[in-house]
Parts: C-alpha cells; sequence; structure tokens
C-alpha cells in the first residue's frame, strides 16, 4: 500500500468513526430531559467550560441540537436562557426558531454524498 | 512638593488649565481651538494641557481592594495616549482636518483625570458617567443632566507627587537601577532615575530603549477569568506614548510626560510571567545564542509559514504558539519577519472571525501592544528582543482565546461582504472611498469590507485610502483607542513585510464599521467644523 492510499484508507476510518458519534451524541441528546440539557449547554459558560476549547464547540451543538430535538424542545431552552437576562443572550438567541431556520437552510448536501457536511469545529 | 514648568505666563493658556482641571470638556476644546485659530502652535498648547494634567493621573495602584474584600482593576490614564495618538494621526489627514484629532484628544483629556476618585464617584469624566455609572445610583441622581459629565464641583486628587531626579554614576549602572526599581516597584526611585538620565542628552537613546524595554516586559500571561489583574499592555502603550512626546516636544519640554508615564510604570499589579518563562526557556532552546537571534535569523516566513502562524494564533492553545515560535526562530526566521507575520494573524482574525461589536476592544490592545514591540524591534538592538516574539503571539492569542469563552450570538452575526460586491464594483475608486467613508460612519460592516476590498483589488492607490479611514478615526470622540488603532495601523501597514499587508487596512477598516463605539455624538467634530469654518462629508 502506497503512503496516499494508507493515509485515504486512515481518512475513511476516521469518517467512520466520525459518523458513529454524530449518531451516539444525536442519541443523547434525543433521550436527555430538559434539566439534563439545561446543565449540558451550562457547562459551556465562561465560569464552567473548562477552557476556550470547549465553549468554541458550542455552535456546533447548536447545530446538533437543532438536529436533534423538536422545536418546542428548543423553545424549551430558548424559555430557560431568555429568563436568565442579557448575559445569556448570545445562548438563548442560539434557540430562537429563526436561528433553526438559518441552520436548516445552510445545511449542504453535495450530490451523491451518503449524509449532508458537517462543521468539526 | 510641587516642581513648577517653567512656561511664561499666559493668561490664555491659565484659562485652558482651569476648564481642564475644572472637567470642562467642550469649554477647554473651545478655547483650546480658539487658540490655535491664534496662531498658537499645537506643541504649546499639547505640552499645556500635560503639564496641568499630570498631577492628576496617577492611580495609587491598579487594584482596588472592594468593601467586600474582593479586588478590581482600576483603568490606566488614556490622556497620555490621546496625545500621541492624535499628533501622529494628524500627518494622515488632509490640511483641513489635521487638527482635529488633537481636538478630540482636548475633548477627551478633562474626562480622563484622577481615574480612582471617578471609581469612587468622586469626580466626573467617562469613567464615572459611563462605566460606574455614578449618576444613575440614587445617592447622585440630579434633577437634570448627570453630575459626572461636567464641570468638577472639587479638583482632581494628586495620587503620586512630581520627585526631583536623581543625578549621578555611571549610565549603564543607572538604567540597570531603574528597570530593577520598576520591576520591584518602587516608583521613587525608577522616576527619579529617570528623571536624572532624561537630563543627559548623551543618554537618551538608550534611555528610550530601556524605558520601552521596562514596559514591553510588563505583560500578563493571560487575561482569562483574571478580572482587574491585568494590565492589557497598557505599561508598553505608556512607555511608547512617552517616547514619541518627548520626541515631539523636545526632551527639554517633556517633564509633565514622564512624570505622566514614569511613576505608573511601576504601579502595581505587574506581571512578569512571561518574561521569567522565556527567560528560562530560550537558554534551553537555544544554548548561549539565544541573545544573537536577531543577528543571526535574517530569512523571511514562508508563505505557508504565515498561514500556520495565523492558525495557530488564532485557534490553538498558548503552548502550540510557544512551539511555533520556537520552531520558527530555530529554522532561521529573522524577528521582524515573524512579528510581521503575528500582526498579519491578529488581522485574519478580525476579518474573519470577530462579529460582535463589543468583541473587538480587548484584542485591540494586543494590536497596539505589538505595535509598541515592533517599534522597538526596528528602532532598537537590545539583547532580550527574541522574547518579546512570544510575549506578541501569546497575548494576541490569549485576547482571542477570552473572546472564545463566550458563546457566539447569532443576533451579531455580520452579512457577507459578497453581498455588496456589485455594488462596489459599480463604482469608480473616488466614489469607493466616499462610500466608505459613509459605511465606516454608519457602522455598516459588511458594506464597508465589499468597499475597501474592491479599492484594494482595484487600485494600487493607498494614501488615499489611509486618509480616509483616518478621517473617520478622527471623527469618533471619547475614546483614544481609536486614534491608537488609526496610527498602529497607519505604522504597521507601512514596515510590514509580508505580500499580506493590506489585511491590515481591511482590519482597521473592520474595527471602524463594527466595533462599539464609547460615543455616537459628534459633538467635538461640529466643534471642530464650526470654529474652522469647514465642510466634509462626514457627518
Amino acid at each position: 500500500m502506497t503512503d496516499l492510499m494508507r493515509a485515504w484508507k486512515l481518512r475513511n476510518a476516521v469518517v467512520a468513526s466520525l459518523e458513529l458519534v454524530i449518531d451516539e451524541v444525536d442519541e443523547r441528546l434525543r433521550g436527555a430531559s430538559h434539566v439534563e440539557l439545561i446543565e449540558f449547554v451550562d457547562s459551556f459558560s465562561p465560569a464552567r467550560a473548562s477552557g476556550p476549547e470547549w465553549v468554541l464547540t458550542f455552535d456546533r451543538l447548536v447545530e446538533q441540537l437543532w438536529g436533534s430535538l423538536a422545536a418546542a424542545d428548543v423553545a424549551e431552552l430558548e424559555r430557560e436562557y431568555r429568563q436568565r437576562g442579557p448575559i445569556w443572550a448570545a445562548v438563548a438567541n442560539s434557540f430562537l426558531p429563526e436561528r433553526g431556520n438559518t441552520l436548516r437552510e445552510a445545511r449542504w448536501r453535495p450530490h451523491g454524498a451518503r449524509r449532508a457536511a458537517v462543521v468539526l469545529r | 512638593m510641587t516642581i513648577e514648568s517653567p512656561a511664561a505666563p499666559d493668561r490664555a493658556i491659565d484659562q485652558l488649565r482651569e476648564l481642564v482641571v475644572a472637567a470642562d470638556y467642550p469649554g477647554a476644546t473651545g478655547h483650546f481651538l480658539g487658540l490655535l485659530k491664534q496662531g498658537y502652535q499645537p506643541e504649546r498648547l499639547m505640552g499645556a494641557a500635560i503639564n496641568v494634567t499630570a498631577p492628576f493621573v496617577q492611580a495609587p495602584s491598579h487594584i482596588m481592594l472592594k468593601a467586600d474584600g474582593s479586588a478590581r482593576g482600576v483603568n490606566y490614564d488614556h490622556t497620555i495616549l490621546a496625545w500621541r495618538g492624535s499628533a501622529r494621526l494628524a500627518h494622515a489627514l488632509p490640511k483641513q482636518t489635521s487638527m482635529l484629532p488633537l481636538a478630540q484628544a482636548m475633548w477627551y483629556t478633562p474626562q480622563g483625570l484622577d481615574v480612582w476618585s471617578q471609581i469612587h464617584c468622586e469626580f466626573p469624566g467617562h469613567y464615572a458617567r459611563d462605566q460606574e455609572k455614578c449618576g444613575d445610583r440614587e445617592e447622585h441622581r440630579v434633577a437634570k443632566g448627570n453630575r459626572f459629565d461636567q464641570p468638577a464641583w472639587r479638583g482632581p486628587k494628586v495620587h503620586f507627587q512630581d520627585q526631583r531626579p536623581i543625578l549621578g554614576g555611571a549610565v549603564d549602572e543607572r538604567l540597570h537601577q531603574m528597570i530593577e526599581a520598576v520591576m520591584e516597584g518602587d516608583r521613587v526611585q525608577s522616576y527619579g532615575l529617570f528623571l536624572g538620565l532624561a537630563a543627559e542628552p548623551e543618554a537618551r537613546e538608550r534611555l528610550k530603549e530601556a524605558v520601552l524595554f521596562a514596559g514591553i516586559i510588563d505583560i500578563q500571561e493571560t487575561v482569562i477569568q483574571r478580572g482587574g489583574y491585568q494590565n492589557i499592555g497598557h505599561k508598553a502603550l505608556r512607555a511608547r506614548a512617552l517616547v514619541d512626546l518627548a520626541d515631539q516636544l523636545g526632551w527639554e519640554n517633556a517633564h509633565d510626560v514622564f512624570y505622566t508615564v514614569v511613576p505608573d510604570l511601576g504601579c502595581t499589579p505587574r506581571f512578569y510571567e512571561l518574561w521569567s518563562m522565556t527567560t528560562v526557556m530560550m537558554p534551553q532552546e537555544f544554548k548561549s545564542g539565544w541573545s544573537g537571534l536577531k543577528q543571526l535569523n535574517t530569512s523571511l516566513l514562508t508563505e505557508r509559514e504565515i498561514d500556520e502562524l495565523i492558525d495557530t494564533v488564532v485557534w490553538s492553545a498558548p503552548g502550540d504558539v510557544t512551539a511555533l515560535i520556537t520552531r520558527l526562530l530555530r529554522g532561521g526566521r529573522s524577528l521582524l519577519s515573524i512579528a510581521d507575520g503575528i500582526i498579519i494573524a491578529y488581522m485574519r482574525y478580525v476579518i474573519d472571525v470577530l462579529e460582535h461589536p463589543a468583541a473587538f476592544f480587548t484584542p485591540g490592545h494586543s494590536f497596539d501592544y505589538c505595535n509598541v514591540v515592533n517599534h522597538w524591534l526596528r528602532t532598537y538592538d537590545n539583547p532580550h528582543q527574541a522574547k518579546a516574539l512570544y510575549f506578541e503571539a501569546l497575548f494576541v492569542n490569549d485576547l482571542i482565546r477570552a473572546n472564545q469563552l463566550f458563546p457566539r450570538d447569532p443576533a451579531a452575526e455580520i452579512e457577507p461582504p459578497r453581498r455588496y460586491k456589485a455594488h462596489a464594483e459599480s463604482l469608480s475608486p473616488d466614489e469607493i472611498l466616499i462610500a466608505l467613508n459613509a459605511a465606516c460612519t454608519t457602522q455598516e460592516p459588511a458594506l464597508a469590507m465589499a468597499l475597501v476590498d474592491e479599492y484594494l483589488v482595484r487600485t494600487g492607490e493607498r494614501v488615499n485610502l489611509i486618509a480616509t479611514l483616518a478621517q473617520v478615526g478622527a471623527t469618533i470622540q471619547n475614546d483614544p483607542h481609536i486614534a491608537r488603532l488609526c496610527m498602529s495601523s497607519i505604522e504597521e501597514y507601512r514596515c510590514n513585510s509580508t505580500s499580506r499587508k493590506d489585511d491590515i487596512l481591511r482590519g482597521w477598516t473592520k474595527y471602524l464599521a463594527r466595533a462599539i463605539r464609547r460615543s455616537q455624538d459628534t459633538g467635538c467634530f461640529q466643534l471642530y467644523k464650526r470654529e474652522f469654518g469647514i465642510e466634509t462629508s462626514a457627518p
């Protein structure tokens, strides 16, 4: 096997693993209670986050939440963070229906692709 | 102890002093402009303003202990930054508005006195009025207006007395003692030594280098979750202001600039974590050759290395940044080439990532800090200069990471500039500049970015573009950061060795068109236009 072939094989193996991870997160999000979701989203706040690397993935979480949860569940999240005041506005705004629409419209599935494209980070 | 300035008595200048100390910023600016029209030299008026404010811009500390035992930060004096920025910005502007930055500095100065008392709601100014919102507090409410706007009901306090020069001894020895005193926080000693050295013309070039060095090495490792325990580069910014203003006013006339800047270099808190880290690390990495890297390393960054520097500074952890700077130095890349690459990394962050208007302010300090470091690298020699590349890159990276700690707000999203591409393409270069001025003034970032992109692609002309951006900056009031941004952008653009120096103009444009403004009011500009009877395209 050439170096190029080995690199491409490695790439495909990672893709398969990544798809499994995304499915796993999707399952967990669907199965989470409202309280569990709130606790999870809270972990992206400056005071609780393990660091910028964790918070930087918040946009990716929002994308996945809009893909995994029912609109009513996302609306509950929006209510929770809106009532916490302006300091949480960025989080609350991520759960507005307009944001969900924007993300849905931005989803891109290249011709012939097995799944829609995923932004990693 | 008060040390008198030797200026000749002049009633008009005395009036200016009275208006400044009374925090009457519109009155002081009107009077200032009137004197300019009468033919007073800008340097004389600037010197008079700095003379009257010098005793009132010190702070006992930049950390204040609150009643509950917790600590908060105390803002650094910005009046001297306003004077330095405005004096230099004047050169980039057309003749009719060339005095506007000075007017802006005058407008700001009476609002920036005795910051310590302002924080206690005991003196008016923009910190008391806008930051602490003293006027909103029950005990300070008045029937009409805000008593923390102006005028003052008492004089500003003196928190550090002027000192006598310490004379005698070898220059080398005194420079060393001065740096040591700054690092130990002995303000009386460091300031006295500085004054003694400043009186000796043959010592001045080395003194300038040393005071920049003292400011540059005092930089925090991180601002993340540190509250007031940081200086976001202000020690270096002040040192640069001293060097520029002393040269402009003449060292014999610059005592009040020294009084404004030097004692504060030793003020609490002081941060030497990065200095310590590089002092340990560099001999490990480069053996005894670390101090000769400036002379030894001569090659430029490759395009791929610039890409890597951008990606690492903007998106990676501090350890990765340190490792990359070390690798580039080991690869023979010149100090200035790496420094120029760091500037481009900062600019790509502004251009590609920043969205929220409030998120520009703190990272902007790291750009101005880099400008001070780069000036020091370009102008002087010091065996420790390679260490400053780590300070620059880690400081920029840290402020980016500090922003990254807050989830992105989709409500602050900026529309893609490409939506305005066709419109920009339909304009002539002159029309683009007029539209760019308007888009920056009204803060339409996507339009402004499309316009500047089109201009940069269409023409190699840059002088008028720089004048346009400088003109926008000059109309923004109550904020010395803007004059500083303009000046740093112009200097870095002129000196940057990379193929991507136009990114500095893009980043400058986006900052003007998007960053939150302390004031939307243009009272100072209106006053300037009335006084000088001019009309411009800006509001």
